[in-house]
């Protein structure tokens, strides 16, 4: 609770207030029509119309675990966030969290209340006029959001301190390399989507006429992009710290002159920087491959670059070493 | 890993590049299975020739500390594993030599007399 209090009360009513209001209204309205609905409704449209059904009593369900659930699910990692240095993402988390449930709750409602009255097998309505309704009320909604919100949400925000430099011998060269993986686990989940995607595009290909052979691109893509963040070099010497991808590619490079202290961070994935791979935050980049220790290199401009790797704090202290002993040298 | 290398040092850089790697594995930074960066990596971040870095792996792989395959570079055997005892000696012997209030320089003089007899 004291993540959630810390938070402020604006953020909470973003976040938990009103999508949690808005499923239920969805839901009351669901409930309440219930009885002029045909038993069996329409829940998804093809290129040629209706093409899914189910009960109609799932709808409401439905919304109110998934609605809801992305409401509680996003508190708790808008909390998260709070309570670590991710609070440039809490308003963006905020919005995002309000406006998908809005635009949930909007199609759902409408394209159900719609059915009113027609009985299972008549024609269903298009689904174009719920999806645009959604869409604008999403926008609303994210309008609303940052109307609410707090320009700058202040949470205590706990900086690392800047890493002791390590002890050199002055005509010394040091260098400190590592491999960064991401988590073993996280390694079976891409490994496993990447297969679920080849096993689907295949069928796709064998299946349907005319043949689709471009979407063989997809789990190309997937490959390639796995191959580049998966593993990263990180290095850190007298030039300053590069991290580049297995083949070479991708590349990022901080000269040592730039770079004003280090220091050894922890790192949420989606509370600091909203996922995993290459992040971008307005004055902060991270390669992000796990959760857990990572390198925070400080540049002259305030920006940072944060990189998840094993045994940072040796990374961290290195470099403060070089960049004392390069300024020593100016 | 740490790897560090003094030009003005007697010893020569492939031995200390070896001892860079040696140290990291004792203190238990590096582990059986982790592999050692590309020679090439190392030879360009500390301004060494390439051979002195395939040399210091050499030596190490003839100690049985890394394995050298084609295409996997050297990686760290199992014999890592008994270097953690090493550290915990290490760490035991200097917080004795601490008590009794003896320096650095007369404990690894005492190491150095040790290894001659």
């Amino acid at each position: 609770m004291t993540a959630l209090s810390r938070l402020g009360i604006r953020t909470l009513i973003v976040v938990l207030v009103l999508p949690l209001a808005m499923v239920a209204t969805g839901v009351i309205l669901l409930l309440s029509w219930l009885p002029e609905l045909p038993e069996t409704v329409a829940v998804h449209w093809g290129p040629n119309g209706a093409d899914g059904f189910a009960p109609a009593w799932t709808v409401p369900t439905m919304l109110t675990a998934v609605g809801g659930g992305i409401a509680v699910l996003f508190t708790a990692v808008v909390a998260g966030a709070a309570t670590r240095r991710g609070e440039r993402n809490i308003r963006l988390l905020a919005t995002v969290t309000l406006a998908v449930v809005t635009l949930l709750t909007v199609v759902l409602t409408w394209s159900t209340g719609m059915q009113r009255g027609i009985e299972f097998g008549d024609a269903v309505p298009g689904v174009i006029g719920p999806l645009l309704g959604g869409l604008v009320a999403a926008a609303l909604a994210a309008v609303v959001a940052a109307l609410i919100l707090p320009r700058t949400i202040a949470v205590e925000r706990e900086s690392a301190p800047a890493a002791a430099p390590a002890e050199l011998p002055a005509t010394a060269r040091t260098a400190w390399m590592r491999t960064a993986s991401a988590s073993p686990g996280s390694v079976v989940v891409a490994i496993g989507a990447l297969l679920l995607v080849t096993v689907a595009v295949v069928a796709a290909i064998s299946v349907a006429t005319p043949v689709v052979w471009p979407v063989a691109v997809v789990p190309a893509l997937l490959v390639i992009l796995l191959l580049f963040t998966l593993r990263m070099r990180v290095r850190v010497d007298e030039r300053g710290v590069q991290v580049r991808g297995l083949l070479g590619v991708p590349r990022i490079t901080v000269p040592l002159d730039r770079i004003t202290s280090a220091a050894v961070v922890d790192v949420s994935p989606l509370a600091d920087f909203g996922g995993w791979g290459f992040r971008y935050a307005p004055g902060r980049s991270g390669v992000v491959l796990r959760a857990g220790e990572a390198l925070e290199v400080r540049r002259d401009d305030d920006s940072a670059l944060i990189v998840t790797v094993d045994d940072a704090a040796s990374a961290a202290s290195v470099l403060a070493a070089l960049v004392e002993r390069a300024r020593a040298r100016r | 890993m740490l790897m560090t290398v003094d030009p003005t040092a007697s010893e020569p850089l492939f031995s200390q590049l070896a001892a860079s790697v040696r140290q990291s594995i004792v203190r238990g930074t590096t582990r059986a299975g982790d592999r050692l960066p590309a020679a090439r990596d190392v030879a360009e971040s500390l301004d060494v020739n390439i051979h002195t870095v395939l040399r210091a792996y050499q030596e190490l792989r003839d100690e049985g500390l890394v394995d050298m395959r084609r295409g996997r570079g050297a990686v760290v055997t199992d014999l890592a594993r008994g270097y953690s005892g090493l550290s915990d000696a290490v760490g035991t012997l200097v917080a004795e030599a601490r008590r009794l209030g003896v320096g650095s320089s007369t404990l690894t003089a005492l190491i150095r007399q040790e290894y001659r007899s």
